[in-house]
């Protein structure tokens, strides 16, 4: 009976031209079904990797007081190791000194999960704290999931990604065709299909590197598995190692590490690279040595590591910027998927880009939702998703005043959206209310921040996380307002008789 | 990280602007009426060499400022947000009265395909959707596994290239096969294909691995 009526209702549309489904139609039901399928989870990752691009001006922020420098001397850092020692229990195999750069001037120690800010007079201060910023790089990573197997759920994510912008551009017959074409002021379909087409076409060059980046750190474990266990013996280290390159092996007298001598011999080494962290590696025994991990300019490598004796004797380099391609390839995937390279422009355009991912991911699933008018249940639940997780999002910052979890407030701030969702007369009204008090926790949060800190009002970061923290607000309220607009003419329209799209009833 | 910029970086991205609004023209033009196949002083092959040569500028002034690598990058991320402001610019014009009646005949006529389209779709039962589901993600993710285990073995250069190639390879290959295998109607072929594949390559490299 059904088939009866698909049947006649597609001879009233155009003539089909075979029995079977046409090669746009394949693709478009299987764009149309991975899609839907990943679309909550896969918001959540665009939507919070969006934002982890910030992560450094984020943890800056959460805590303002921790004092910044540029500069940094070889006693400074002698005097922050042995306090370090003093203070863990053990030594740790490798202690790690990351050394303050343009995005994050801070010096931190760290080794065996125990960390601590240094001071300019090589003190501890205390630990960084695990707090909003570290929730939301797990969200993004991880999903809060146990981290290997949220790690490749997440790149199983990345490679649907894929496979969705494949079907994507498959089943868009139209592609050059309404290449430069959004109808704003046709139906909200339309509007919604072009939003979907056109920053969909537009930005698939970074929409694959992303997927393919974030699939790569994602999957690379399935792989390392795979191939250990089928050409290595089961030795996942020898598959690390034919990558990255093995450690090197080093029998030397017991000395005191000599930091001046080091960075001495690194500056007329390689002049043009800048280094970020030391790591010590088998401190205090004769196997002991130095890795200076460095950037190089115009070089996606997350950083060539340069090695030395304690003395300052060179040894070699792990060959990350002149080894195979594959490499270097390899170490330039973190810095591609998360934007951190250039200036801080580059993190801007990664966001906008980021966002535009999300709205993708946001206007596909409003496209089936207004093609299919389903039950209210999915509009008011898919609201509560797409506005409700910033609202979440924004309450969870106030994680910085320690009262409670970012996880406990982001569970709430779910919780409390989905109420409004659900109790609101239209999902345009829910929508409106979500977004004036997503912008009232955002002005509410600067407000908090600065109460509970004593910073100066500067350019830095913590100022700029501030500042966006108002624009987003400024930014939501306008479209609160907007929404607000339609849904009084929409009202209008409903009493003059006048047809009506989009209402709840 | 400061927010600085630099005159050179502004002249690139006015030209990575030119080489878009060129695009946005040919497109236009195609478009309208004065299709460019007919245009009295352009032939098609000068404009998209033009386009061509134009985008080449582009990507080496990129290339030349700020490396080869960051370059590219840059090329792409920014020719996509100038072009979604393009856009963005387009759409703020109120379309023409005649246009209105046209959209409002397509709607109407989208309206019903929407339904067949998503009817079919979603009259799936419930076990259907869920073996799509199996089949598409953690069967495919076994087979393409497989293939990257075949790549690694087959490649002819370093290791390290060969495993990173596959590490990329992977992603690839399990987007294509889960979104082929959701579109076939009858998944029941595919599957035998890839279980023989993946019964074949699992005795191969169980034989390969006791072979030592």
């Amino acid at each position: 009976m059904t088939a009866k009526v698909n049947c006649e209702i597609n001879t009233n549309l155009e003539p089909a031209k075979s029995p079977a489904k046409t090669k746009v139609q394949r693709a478009l039901s299987s764009h149309a079904f991975l899609g839907l399928t990943l679309s909550i989870l896969l918001f959540l990752i665009c939507l919070s990797g969006s934002l982890v691009v910030f992560f450094e001006e984020f943890e800056r922020w959460e805590q303002p007081q921790i004092p910044e420098y540029s500069n940094y001397t070889a006693p400074q850092l002698e005097t922050a190791l042995d306090a370090f020692l003093d203070r863990v229990e053990e030594v740790p195999e490798s202690i790690y000194l990351v050394l303050p750069t343009a995005a994050v001037p801070r010096i931190h120690i760290a080794g065996d999960n125990q960390e601590w800010f240094v001071a300019e007079d090589g003190a501890l201060l205390e630990p960084p704290v695990e707090g909003w910023t570290y929730f939301l790089k797990e969200l993004h990573i991880s999903l809060h999931l146990p981290h290997t197997i949220g790690l490749i759920i997440v790149g199983a994510f990345g490679a649907m990604l894929l496979g969705l912008i494949i079907t994507g551009v498959l089943a868009h017959p139209r592609i050059v065709k309404d290449a430069f074409l959004w109808r704003r002021h046709n139906s909200e379909r339309l509007k919604q299909v072009d939003l979907h087409n056109r920053l969909g076409v537009w930005g698939i060059p970074f929409f694959v590197m992303i997927a393919l980046t974030g699939a790569f750190i994602g999957l690379v474990s399935v792989l390392i598995l795979v191939t250990a266990s089928a050409f290595y013996q089961n030795d996942r280290e020898a598959v690390v190692d034919e990558v990255y390159g093995p450690d090197i092996q080093v029998n030397a007298e017991l000395e005191p590490v000599n930091f001046r001598a080091i960075l001495t011999n690194f500056a007329a080494h390689d002049d043009s690279a800048s280094p970020i962290y030391l790591v010590l590696q088998n401190y205090g025994t004769r196997q002991q040595f130095v890795e200076v991990a460095a950037t190089l300019p115009e070089r996606l490598i997350y950083s060539e590591i340069y090695r030395y004796h304690v003395n300052g004797e060179y040894i070699n380099q792990q060959g990350m910027s002149n080894g195979p391609w594959g490499q270097q390839l390899a170490y330039s995937v973190y810095r591609l998927h998360f934007g951190h390279f250039g200036s801080a422009w580059v993190k801007v355009l990664y966001f906008c880009l980021g966002i535009a991912l999300t709205v993708v991911c946001v206007s596909g699933v409003n496209i089936w939702l207004l093609r299919r008018q389903p039950a209210l249940f999915y509009r008011r639940a898919w609201t509560a998703m797409v506005w409700g997780t910033p609202m979440a999002l924004a309450l969870s910052m106030f994680a910085i005043g320690k009262w409670f979890s970012a996880g406990q407030l982001f569970i709430s701030g779910v919780a409390l959206s989905l109420v409004i969702a659900f109790c609101c007369r239209s999902y345009r009204l829910s929508r409106c209310l979500l977004q004036l008090i997503t912008a009232a926790i955002l002005v509410f949060v600067v407000i908090a921040h600065r109460l509970l800190f004593d910073y100066p009002v500067q350019l830095d970061a913590t100022n700029g996380v501030n500042a966006g923290c108002i624009l987003l607000a400024l930014g939501l309220v306008v479209s609160a307002v907007k929404t607000l607009f339609e849904h009084a003419k929409l009202a209008a329209g409903e009493v003059t008789g006048a047809p009506i799209q989009l209402t709840d009833s | 990280m400061s927010l600085s910029f630099e005159w050179e970086t502004l002249f690139i991205l006015l030209l990575n602007s030119l080489a878009v609004l060129f695009t946005f023209w040919i497109w236009q033009q195609e478009k309208q009426s004065t299709a460019i196949t007919r245009h009295p002083v352009w032939s098609p092959l000068s404009l998209v060499l033009g386009l061509l040569m134009l985008n080449a500028a582009v990507v080496y002034l990129w290339r030349a400022s700020f490396g080869i690598e960051f370059g590219i990058v840059f090329y792409f991320v920014a020719t996509s947000i100038i072009t979604w402001l393009l856009i963005l610019l387009r759409s703020l014009r109120k379309p023409k009265k005649h246009t209105k009646t046209h959209q409002k005949k397509r709607s109407f006529i989208a309206r019903p395909t929407a339904q067949v389209v998503n009817n079919g779709f979603w009259r799936e039962r419930l076990w259907r959707r869920c073996i799509s589901f199996l089949l598409a993600g953690p069967w495919t993710l076994i087979v393409c596994l497989a293939l990257a285990a075949l790549w690694v073995l087959m490649y002819p250069g370093k290791n390290a290239n060969a495993l990173v190639s596959a590490a990329l390879l992977l992603p690839i290959l399990w987007g294509i096969g889960a979104s082929w295998l959701v579109s076939q109607p009858k998944r029941l072929k595919p599957f035998i294909v890839s279980l023989v594949f993946v019964v074949t390559m699992s005795i191969g490299l169980v034989g390969g691995c006791c072979d030592g």
